[in-house]
C-alpha cells in the first residue's frame, strides 16, 4: 500500500512541476512583456493562455535534427542528463502538511528522509552534467564555451549556497525538511511570524543570490547569454530536446523557489493563523498545499522579476561575486548565527 | 572633438548593488501594473508603445512607394504608351512591356498611338525604388500606397495590367491618390535663395578647371585658378 | 535474491567496464558517473542515505566536474587514445597490478559471509546527529588532519599553477 502511496505522490509531483513550468512559460512571456511596455502573446487565446499548448505542440511536431559533426552519444545524452536531476531534486521537499484520506495520514512530502535538503544540493550539483555534455556534444565553439562558462559559475556559487543553508542548520538543528516547516510555526519576538527569513535575513539574501546563479537565470545567464554566444550550450538543440533543457530550467526554479519557501517563508504556514485549528484533516492538507504553492508562485514572479530589471553581469563579475563577496559573506553570516545561538541557548 | 573620458564614482548605494536592485525593481513594478492596466482597456493602441498589427494600422505618407498602379487621365484613358523607358530605367530589371498599336476602335481607352499590349510587375523582384515612376515621360506607372503582397504563390505576385489597374481603381476609391506636382509659387524668401544657388555656380567650375589643370600637371596655372575659385567662393560667403 | 541490489550492482559493473574500454574520454567520464550513482544507490540500500548523499554531492558534484573540465580543456577529441598505450610492458604491468590488487580483495573478503545477515540495527543508525557526533567527538583529530591535508593539496595547487607569486 505504502508504494502505491509513493507512487501516485512522485506522479502528482512530477505532474505538478511540468504543469507549472508551462504556466511560467505564459507568465515569463507575459510578464516580461508587461514590463517592457508591450503586450505579450494574445492572440492564441484570450491573454495568450494557450500558448504554452501551442508551444508544447510545435516543440513536439519539429524535425529532431543533429548536426553532422555533433557527436552522437553526447548530443543525445545532453537534454536527458538535464532533466533528470531537475525533476528528481523536488523529491524532499514537502508540499502541504499532511492529508487524511480514508483514514489513512498521508504526508503531502515525497520521500521524508532525514538527510533532507542535503539531497537536493546533491541533485542540483549533478545538474552540471547536462550542461557541460550537451555543450560538448555540439561540437560547436559557442556552445563548449557556454558549457564551460556555465559549469564553472554552477560550483563556484554552490560553496556559498551550501554555506547558507547550514547556517540555517545551525538555526533549526536538523537537515529534514518537514522537520523545519514545522518549526515555523508562531511568532518569533512577539509580533514576527516564526519564519526563517526573520532569523537570517543575511542568509536568506545569500541563498537568493545563489539560487538565481544556480538556476542560470538573470543576472548569471552567461552560459545562455543570448546576445553573445548565440544561445550557449543549447544553440544546437532543437524540437523537444530544446524542450526538456527549457522545461528542466524551469522545473529548476520550481525546485529552488520551493526549497526557499520552505527554510525561510514557512512552507505551509499562513502567518499568524493556525489552520489546523479550525479546518477538517482533508481541507487542512488541501489549505496548506494551496498556501504552499502561492507562496513559490510569488517567487517564480519574482524570478521573471529581476530578470528584467539587472542586466547580465560579466563573467569576472559573476565569479567575484561568487568568490570575493559571497562566501565571506557567508562565512560572517555563520560566525554572527553561531554567535547568537550560543548566547541565547 | 572626442569628449575627454571620465570614471564615474560610483556612490556607496550603487556599489552595495542590492539597493539599486531594490530601486530597479520598484520602476519595473510600475511598469508593469501601468501595462497590465492598459492590456485590459478595449480598443487599439493600449499599451503605449505597442500597436497590434492587423487592427490598428499607421498612416501613410502620400509619397509612400508600394504596389505599382497604371494612371489614368480625367477622362479615363490610360495614360501609359508602352515605351518601355521603366523598364530600362529598372534596376531590378522586373518590368516587362510589350507595345501594340492602339487598334480603329479603341482609340478614346488610351492616351496615345500605342497601348501596352503586355505590362507586367514581378513584385518578387521589385526594390520599389520609383525610377520607373521618374523615367516614365507620360507620368503613367506610379508607386501607390499598397504595402500588403504577400501571396502564396510566386504567379500570384506577379502583377499584370488588370492586377495594376486595380490598384489604381482601390486607390482612388480611398482617396490615396497623390496630388499632381503644381510649380512651387516662388516666394519672398526664396530670392537669396536663388541668388547663392546662381553664386555658388559660378565658383563652380573655376574649382573644377583648378582641379583639371593640376591634373594636368601646371602648377602655376593651378595655384592661379585656384586662387580665384577661392576669392569668388569668399564673395560668395559675404553676401549669404 | 535481493533484486535492489542485483540491478545496481550489475549497473555498476557494466559502468566501470564500459569507463576502461570506452575509446572516447568524455562518455568515459560519464560511465564513472554511472558507477558513483549506483554506488550511492547500493549505500542508500545499506541504512546510510547520508553517506549516499556525501558520494553523490562529493564524487559526483565535483570531483568528476572537474575530471570532466580536464577533459574537455586538454584532450582534442580525435587523438587516438588507443594509441597511448602501445607499449606492451605497461599493459602487462597493468594486468600483473590488477591481478594482485584481485587477490588482495579477495584475502580482505574472507570473513564477510559471516557479517552478512540480517541484524537489527541501531535506531537512528545512518542519522546526520550521529555521524556529526562521531565525527566531531571520537574522530576529531582524523578529521581536522584530513582538512589540514585539503589545506596543503589546495595551497600547492594554487601554487603551482601560478607563474608568479
Amino acid at each position: 500500500m505504502n508504494w502505491v502511496i509513493a507512487i501516485i505522490k512522485v506522479v502528482f509531483i512530477w505532474t505538478w512541476c511540468l504543469l507549472w513550468a508551462t504556466v511560467m512559460t505564459w507568465a515569463e512571456r507575459r510578464g516580461s512583456a508587461m514590463i517592457q511596455d508591450r503586450l505579450g502573446p494574445n492572440r492564441a487565446g484570450p491573454f495568450g493562455l494557450f500558448q504554452p499548448i501551442a508551444d508544447g505542440i510545435k516543440l513536439f511536431t519539429k524535425e529532431e535534427f543533429r548536426p553532422k559533426t555533433a557527436r552522437k552519444i553526447l548530443f543525445n545524452l545532453g537534454p536527458i542528463l538535464f532533466a533528470i536531476p531537475a525533476f528528481s531534486a523536488y523529491a524532499v521537499i514537502p508540499f502541504g502538511d499532511k492529508i487524511v484520506i480514508g483514514g489513512k495520514e498521508i504526508l503531502l512530502q515525497v520521500a521524508d528522509v532525514n538527510i533532507g535538503f542535503l539531497y537536493v544540493l546533491a541533485i542540483g550539483a549533478l545538474a552540471v552534467y547536462g550542461i557541460v555534455v550537451g555543450g560538448w556534444g555540439s561540437n560547436n565553439k559557442y556552445s563548449i564555451l557556454g558549457g564551460l562558462r556555465s559549469t564553472a559559475q554552477l560550483i563556484s556559487y554552490e560553496v556559498p549556497w551550501g554555506l547558507a543553508l547550514l547556517a540555517a542548520v545551525f538555526v533549526y538543528g536538523t537537515f529534514d525538511l518537514r522537520q523545519i516547516a514545522l518549526e515555523q510555526t508562531g511568532t518569533f519576538l512577539g509580533f514576527l511570524p516564526n519564519w526563517g527569513v526573520f532569523k537570517q535575513p543575511l542568509g536568506f539574501l545569500i541563498f537568493t543570490v545563489a539560487a538565481y546563479a544556480e538556476a542560470n537565470r538573470v543576472p548569471f545567464d552567461l552560459p545562455e547569454a543570448e546576445s553573445e554566444i548565440v544561445a550557449g550550450y543549447h544553440t544546437e538543440y532543437g524540437g523537444m530536446r530544446l524542450g526538456l533543457y527549457l522545461f528542466g530550467e524551469y522545473v529548476n526554479l520550481y525546485t529552488l523557489s520551493a526549497l526557499c519557501v520552505t527554510l525561510y517563508f514557512g512552507a505551509w504556514n499562513l502567518p499568524y493563523i493556525d489552520m489546523s485549528k479550525f479546518l477538517g484533516p482533508i481541507s487542512y492538507g488541501i489549505a496548506s498545499f494551496v498556501v504552499f504553492w502561492l507562496k513559490v508562485m510569488v517567487f517564480l514572479l519574482s524570478f521573471i522579476w529581476v530578470r528584467w530589471t539587472v542586466p547580465r553581469f560579466r563573467y569576472d563579475q559573476v565569479m567575484r561575486l561568487g568568490w570575493k563577496t559571497l562566501i565571506p559573506l557567508a562565512l560572517f553570516n555563520l560566525l554572527i548565527t553561531a554567535l547568537f545561538i550560543q548566547l541565547t541557548v | 572633438m572626442a569628449k575627454p573620458v571620465v570614471k564615474k564614482k560610483y556612490t556607496l548605494t550603487e556599489r552595495v548593488y542590492l539597493i539599486e536592485i531594490i530601486k530597479g525593481l520598484g520602476l519595473t513594478f510600475k511598469h508593469f501594473v501601468f501595462n497590465v492596466k492598459a492590456s485590459f482597456r478595449p480598443g487599439p493602441h493600449t499599451v503605449p508603445t505597442c500597436w497590434q498589427y492587423p487592427e490598428d494600422r499607421r498612416e501613410i505618407a502620400p509619397i509612400f512607394r508600394g504596389a505599382h498602379m497604371l494612371m489614368l487621365d480625367d477622362q479615363g484613358r490610360i495614360k501609359c504608351v508602352g515605351c518601355g523607358m521603366c523598364a530600362k530605367a529598372c534596376p531590378a530589371q522586373c518590368i516587362t512591356v510589350k507595345r501594340g498599336k492602339v487598334a480603329e476602335g479603341e482609340e478614346s481607352k488610351y492616351v496615345g498611338k500605342t497601348y501596352p499590349e503586355e505590362f507586367v510587375v514581378d513584385l518578387t523582384r521589385c526594390i520599389f525604388c520609383g525610377f520607373c515612376e521618374e523615367a516614365c515621360p507620360k507620368g503613367a506607372i506610379v508607386l501607390g500606397p499598397e504595402y500588403e503582397l504577400a501571396q502564396y504563390t510566386r504567379e500570384e505576385c506577379q502583377l499584370t495590367k488588370e492586377g495594376l489597374l486595380a490598384n489604381y481603381y482601390k486607390a482612388k476609391e480611398e482617396g490615396k491618390l497623390k496630388p499632381p506636382k503644381k510649380p512651387v509659387p516662388v516666394a519672398a524668401s526664396a530670392e537669396p535663395v536663388a541668388k547663392k544657388a546662381a553664386a555658388a555656380k559660378k565658383a563652380a567650375p573655376k574649382k573644377v578647371e583648378a582641379q583639371g589643370a593640376e591634373a594636368k600637371g601646371d602648377a602655376k596655372e593651378a595655384k592661379a585658378k585656384e586662387a580665384e575659385a577661392k576669392k569668388a567662393e569668399k564673395e560668395q560667403k559675404s553676401e549669404g | 535474491m535481493d533484486i535492489y541490489f542485483w540491478i545496481f550492482a550489475v549497473i555498476g559493473v557494466a559502468a566501470g567496464i564500459f569507463t576502461i574500454s570506452y575509446k572516447d574520454a568524455l562518455p568515459c567520464a560519464l560511465g564513472l558517473l554511472t558507477v558513483f550513482m549506483s554506488l550511492a544507490a547500493l549505500y542508500v540500500h545499506l541504512h546510510a542515505p547520508l553517506v549516499a548523499i556525501f558520494q553523490v554531492a562529493i564524487y559526483a558534484g565535483a570531483i568528476l566536474i572537474l575530471v570532466v573540465f580536464v577533459i574537455m580543456l586538454l584532450m582534442t577529441p580525435d587523438e587516438d587514445q588507443m594509441g597511448r598505450q602501445k607499449n606492451i610492458g605497461f599493459r602487462i604491468m597493468g594486468f600483473l597490478l590488477g591481478l594482485l590488487m584481485m587477490c588482495y580483495l579477495a584475502i580482505g573478503a574472507k570473513g564477510i559471509d559471516q557479517l552478512v545477515h540480517q541484524e537489527k540495527l541501531p535506531k537512528g543508525f545512518g542519522d546526520p546527529h550521529i555521524f556529526g557526533d562521531l565525527l566531531f567527538r571520537q574522530y576529531l583529530l582524523h578529521f581536522e588532519v584530513a582538512s589540514v591535508l585539503l589545506l596543503v593539496a589546495l595551497i600547492g595547487g594554487v601554487y603551482l599553477a601560478k607563474k608568479r607569486l
